[in-house]
């Protein structure tokens, strides 16, 4: 009781309901599945790209917001971030047929190169928060923005900017393929989402170090998966949830795309098909559960109740990718189904720009993921599916005919 | 042989099920509805609103047959027990839900079930439409029910040639396949006192397929109807 208590307490500092929007945001919340319209996904696809526009013109500085906060609105630019969703502004310049996105894009990207440290990394977390500290993670994420920046554009300032930062990160390495130095937290798993886009950089620059770099990494990531069950153990964020052996789907769908993107970069079909058989068990859990719970077992049971709604979108995305790569009409098939979970909690009417069109952390909004906030990755990887959807539904129309 | 049909009262699938074996000259024993125990709210309800039993349901096939019905819940022992005194030879499922390990044991040859697909290869939901999206062979199969999802050892199979132009032509055609394919089954048992001889599935041998999504199902409306969905022939 007390501690259902503080929790209540917590959330009520945080909802502000008398703020715009706040009120409404919050009753859609209140079912225990998202209840919004489901509506074409052009339409869904729209709301969210404006909300993304929102966050960047939220900044001064070319940056992308890190989250609409209840409690406070816009925070600070976040690089990292910023960085993954250059190449999804590119997307949106192509897919809505509107040059302003890539505009945006090169906002995006000049901020990017102020904020870079001398050494070539980046600073992890917002950058009210840290201009100094650099993060192995944060600064993989920036590279692979940079780099398709620059197979857009040809941006020499760029390709030396993501050089710089392939260069540092391969010199923080440990022998034995894991990054801990400089790592938040506790090292991870879900690093592979680190060293995919460092496996990309080596593919698009004949980079051999950083594919040897990549390689050695995935080899790491590899003794830490279950044969058993398929599960990786340290896909979460922290000791405790290492511990328990529990991962929210965020980081879940972090370490699976690394590890399937690791395994098509470096011609791997050992980590393909581990990424298959996880992706597969996940999609049990979908159809069992009618949703993806927030967070999983190494059993792939839930061990939360919420949605955690970036997740959603990252693993349908792996989905899509599986089905690409090999046809599977199933993985298809579970990724429209998340997605429709995210839809139905996007709302598309609220008066807020914060809010409007954007994607919260979790379903409720005060679940355990980003809790009373609305991320910008959740919209990139939502905009981000929903295009790889358009790719799937017209793969399979074309296998139909 | 004594056969017993599982179903329900309102169940129009019992019925049908029951229409099937009977065209080929056999009728259950007994009639076994399935009743959970219920509490009195439901109860109540069941008074202000009772199930359908009137034309095309299980219960009008049986009254108008005669033939004599019974109903308990399924997963009470008691249940099952007096089920097993009855000494029956052969189960069909017909619409009454998920069947337990220990009234499966209960008949000496088994409890045969339908399915809208081929198996081992198509298990689970809506196996119908996902065959013919990934064009393979569409057909349907008459198997054993164990405690898995349509994992039982196979009594047949047979292939459909799709000539639907849409999904709902598509269920009705699988539908009347595979209720023509249990008459058949049933038929031969009661002739030859035996089941053909069952080929048991591997763990590993098929998919498991879930809800097809409206999004989905829509690329497949258009498949058929442009009729561009040819079977392949089907695999040894």
């Amino acid at each position: 009781v007390i501690s259902q208590t503080k929790r209540l307490l917590w959330i009520a500092q945080r909802a502000r309901p008398l703020a715009p929007g706040h009120m409404a945001y919050l009753q859609a919340h209140l079912g225990g599945l998202p209840a919004g319209p489901i509506n074409a996904d052009e339409v869904h696809l729209r709301a969210a790209a404006d909300w993304l526009a929102a966050a960047q013109d939220s900044q001064g500085d070319g940056g992308v917001s890190g989250r609409y906060r209840l409690a406070s609105g816009w925070t600070s630019s976040y690089p990292e971030t910023t960085g993954y969703i250059a190449p999804t502004m590119l997307a949106l310049a192509n897919r809505l047929g509107e040059p302003a996105w890539k505009e945006r894009a090169a906002r995006a990207v000049r901020f990017l190169l102020d904020v870079q440290l001398d050494g070539g990394a980046f600073p992890g977390g917002e950058i009210a928060e840290n201009r100094t500290e650099p993060s192995p993670f944060n600064s993989a994420q920036i590279i692979h923005g940079l780099n398709a920046w620059v197979t857009a554009t040809g941006d020499a300032q760029a390709a030396e900017a993501a050089r710089r930062a392939a260069g540092w990160l391969v010199g923080v390495q440990d022998p034995d393929g894991a990054f801990r130095k400089h790592y938040y937290w506790t090292p991870a798993a879900y690093s592979a989402h680190l060293s995919c886009w460092l496996a990309e950089h080596g593919r698009l620059n004949h980079d051999a170090a950083a594919l040897a770099a990549a390689g050695r990494h995935l080899d790491w990531v590899m003794t830490l998966r279950d044969t058993e069950t398929g599960w990786f153990d340290h896909a979460g964020f922290t000791e405790e949830e290492h511990k328990e052996r529990r991962s929210v789907t965020h980081t879940i769908a972090y370490t699976l795309w690394g590890v399937l993107l690791l395994g098509v970069l470096l011609d791997r079909p050992d980590a393909i098909a581990a990424a298959r058989d996880a992706a597969e068990r996940i999609m049990r859990r979908l159809h069992l559960s009618k949703r993806l719970p927030a967070w999983l077992d190494h059993r792939w049971k839930p061990a939360h109740a919420a949605q955690c709604l970036t997740g959603n979108a990252q693993m349908a995305l792996i989905w899509f990718k599986l089905d690409e790569l090999e046809p599977d009409a199933r993985m298809v098939n579970a990724a429209v189904v998340a997605l429709d979970q995210v839809k139905a909690a996007q709302d598309l009417d609220n008066p807020n720009p914060g809010l409007r069109g954007g994607i919260a952390g979790s379903f409720p909004v005060w679940g355990d993921y980003i809790p009373m906030a609305v991320p910008n990755w959740a919209a990139k990887y939502f905009i981000d599916a929903l295009l790889a959807k358009e790719a799937a539904l017209a793969r399979l129309e074309r296998t139909a005919a | 042989m004594r056969i017993a049909l599982l179903t329900i009262p309102q169940s129009r699938r019992g019925a049908q099920v029951a229409g099937a074996i009977a065209a080929h000259g056999v009728t259950p024993d007994l009639v076994v509805y399935q009743q959970r125990r219920r509490g009195p709210v439901q109860r109540a309800a069941d008074i202000i609103r009772p199930a359908p039993s009137g034309p095309g349901t299980a219960a009008h096939w049986a009254r108008a047959r005669g033939v004599a019905t019974v109903a308990g819940d399924f997963d009470d022992p008691a249940f099952v027990r007096a089920m097993r005194e009855r000494g029956f030879d052969l189960f069909i499922h017909a619409g009454a839900g998920i069947l337990r390990k220990p009234l499966l044991a209960v008949p000496r040859l088994g409890t045969l079930n339908t399915h809208m697909g081929l198996l081992p290869r198509y298990r689970g939901m809506n196996v119908a439409e996902w065959a013919a999206l990934e064009g393979e062979p569409v057909g349907v199969t008459v198997h054993l029910l164990d405690s898995g999802i349509d994992t039982g050892p196979i009594i047949a199979t047979r292939e459909v040639a799709v000539a639907a132009a849409d999904v709902t032509g598509l269920r009705a055609q699988i539908d009347a396949a595979q209720l023509a394919l249990l008459g058949e089954v049933v038929g031969d048992i009661v002739r030859t006192g035996a089941l053909p001889r069952p080929r048991h599935q591997q763990a590993h041998s098929g998919r498991q397929y879930f809800r097809m999504h409206p999004d989905l199902k829509a690329v497949l409306e258009r498949r058929l109807a442009r009729a561009v969905a040819p079977t392949k022939a089907l695999a040894a």
